[in-house]
């Protein structure tokens, strides 16, 4: 009876995801958003709770992590990621202090000491590159100047949880200052060894799983993942840094057709990994929440959108364009659900972070893409225009 | 005069080329990882930005690169 129990309930589930995916597609919103409310209603406390299937989706979102890291490794190659370090690393900071320091400021506020304060920086920290591509995309902005600056400050960011994610993997798992230093030292010594040998020999490590049948393909790299993963868990380290080194140390055609061959994949797990977020949030704990949330939302978002405008004036882009990029990079998304969520698996008793971090994500990935077209309207160039004149009638007074 | 073409990188998305014409517009490609690209034209009164960006498919982009290219039958 189990097994039908199961069944049953895992393609409920699987058919409530495809519902929610054709609902964002016509509203025009990212999915994650309705896969978290999703989760919310599949989960404890919520009104459709699953039980049966609970097992399946915990492994399938854990392999979900490590497919959306990876993939974000196949899509850069390292010398994308290392070619324009020295031209990014300002603005890289800049996003740094001004994002993450409220985060990790209203951590401390609410006394939840350290290492929840470390967490709740990183999740205001870091944009949703997925979010964000596809708004570039459907907004036609692939080919403005100020673009470059907006994905640089994306690949700096992801470089940057390459190093963030064993740190507080480090934090979270309560070890002694010795132990903890360790794992740390292991973890950046593996970032920056794997990031060395693929710039210099990613031909070796790509043809490790070079073949030319998709399905063998598509066994190698997953296998290889998961393997990397699982070794790079049992180090302390975060799981999901090794599938995003996996990711970075295989480039060129191997790279591109393992992407095509995963994508499906990667969908199906991705999906059930942020309803699976959604589920392990209690939906009681939000209300108490929200004000907080919402605080957290206005102050993050303002300074995102002070972020881009600033990296777009150093990069000599004119004031259009600085509100442009400021306003495409305020979405959060995957990153802070993956930070939130290795808290929800640690021991760190803070039960307010995770419904705070859901809250957090489900507003700016909502107000993101709106935000992001508020520089095209007519209202707003009309007052840029208008800025401008005066600045000049300003300038010309005595 | 040479004509300086400007090739930018797009992490995660592909490369961009595009020129600084004499009247002051910006005309280019993006060309996509997955093999895709549009063409790309700037704004008039915002060089950053584009006023459009239109997705060719491989032959159409051959045939517009030969107008371009060639000396095409001007009579017609």
């Amino acid at each position: 009876m189990h097994g039908a129990e199961l069944l049953i309930e895992l393609g409920a589930v699987i058919f409530a995801l495809a519902l929610a995916r054709r609902f964002a597609g016509r509203l025009g919103i990212s999915p994650i958003t309705l896969y978290l409310l999703a989760g919310l209603a599949f989960g404890r406390g919520g009104p459709l709770e699953v039980e049966a299937a609970e097992g399946f989706i915990t492994v399938s979102a854990e392999i979900g992590v490590m497919l959306l890291l990876l993939m974000l490794g196949l899509e850069y190659s390292a010398d994308e990621l290392l070619g324009n370090l020295r031209a990014a690393a300002p603005a890289g900071a800049i996003d740094a202090v001004l994002n993450a320091l409220p985060g990790f400021i209203f951590g401390l506020m609410l006394g939840w000491g350290l290492v929840a304060a470390v967490a709740l920086a990183g999740i205001t920290w870091i944009s949703s590159s997925g979010v964000i591509a596809r708004v570039l995309n459907d907004l036609g902005r692939l080919g403005n100047r100020e673009t470059p600056t907006v994905l640089s400050v994306l690949v700096i960011e992801d470089l940057a949880m390459a190093f963030y994610l064993p740190l507080l993997v480090a934090l979270l798992s309560g070890q002694a200052l010795g132990a903890g230093a360790l794992s740390l030292g292991i973890a950046v010594l593996a970032v920056v060894v794997v990031l060395y040998v693929a710039t210099r020999r990613s031909r070796a490590i790509s043809k490790l799983v070079q073949t030319d049948d998709p399905e063998a393909l598509l066994l190698s790299v997953l296998g290889l993942t998961i393997l990397v993963a699982g070794l790079a868990q049992s180090l302390q380290v975060s799981a999901a840094i090794g599938a995003f080194l996996v990711g970075i140390a295989i480039s060129g055609s191997v790279a591109h057709r393992a992407a095509a061959v995963l994508s499906p994949l990667r969908d199906l797990t991705a999906a059930i990994f942020f309803l699976s977020f959604g589920m392990a949030t209690d939906l009681k704990k939000i209300p108490p929440v929200l004000l907080i949330a919402l605080a957290l939302a206005a102050l993050t978002m303002a300074t995102k959108v002070l972020t881009g405008y600033l990296a777009a004036r150093r990069a000599g882009i004119a004031s259009a364009g600085r509100w442009r990029a400021g306003f495409t990079l305020v979405a959060r998304g995957e990153f802070s659900i993956v930070i939130a969520g290795l808290v929800a698996a640690s021991a760190l008793d803070v039960p307010q972070l995770v419904p705070l971090a859901t809250a957090y994500v489900l507003i700016t990935v909502i107000l993101g893409p709106v935000l992001a077209r508020i520089p095209d309207t007519r209202w707003f160039r009309s007052r840029l225009v208008n800025a401008v004149r005066n600045r000049n009638l300003d300038a010309r007074l005595p | 005069m040479t004509i300086r073409v400007e090739r930018t990188p797009l992490p995660g998305i592909g490369v961009r080329y595009d020129l600084m014409t004499e009247s002051g517009r910006r005309v280019g490609l993006v060309m996509r990882r997955d093999g895709k690209r549009e063409l790309i034209v700037s704004s008039r009164d915002d060089p950053d930005t584009c006023v459009a960006s239109v997705p060719l498919a491989e032959d159409e982009a051959h045939a517009l690169a030969e107008i371009l290219s060639s000396e095409y039958d001007r009579s017609a």
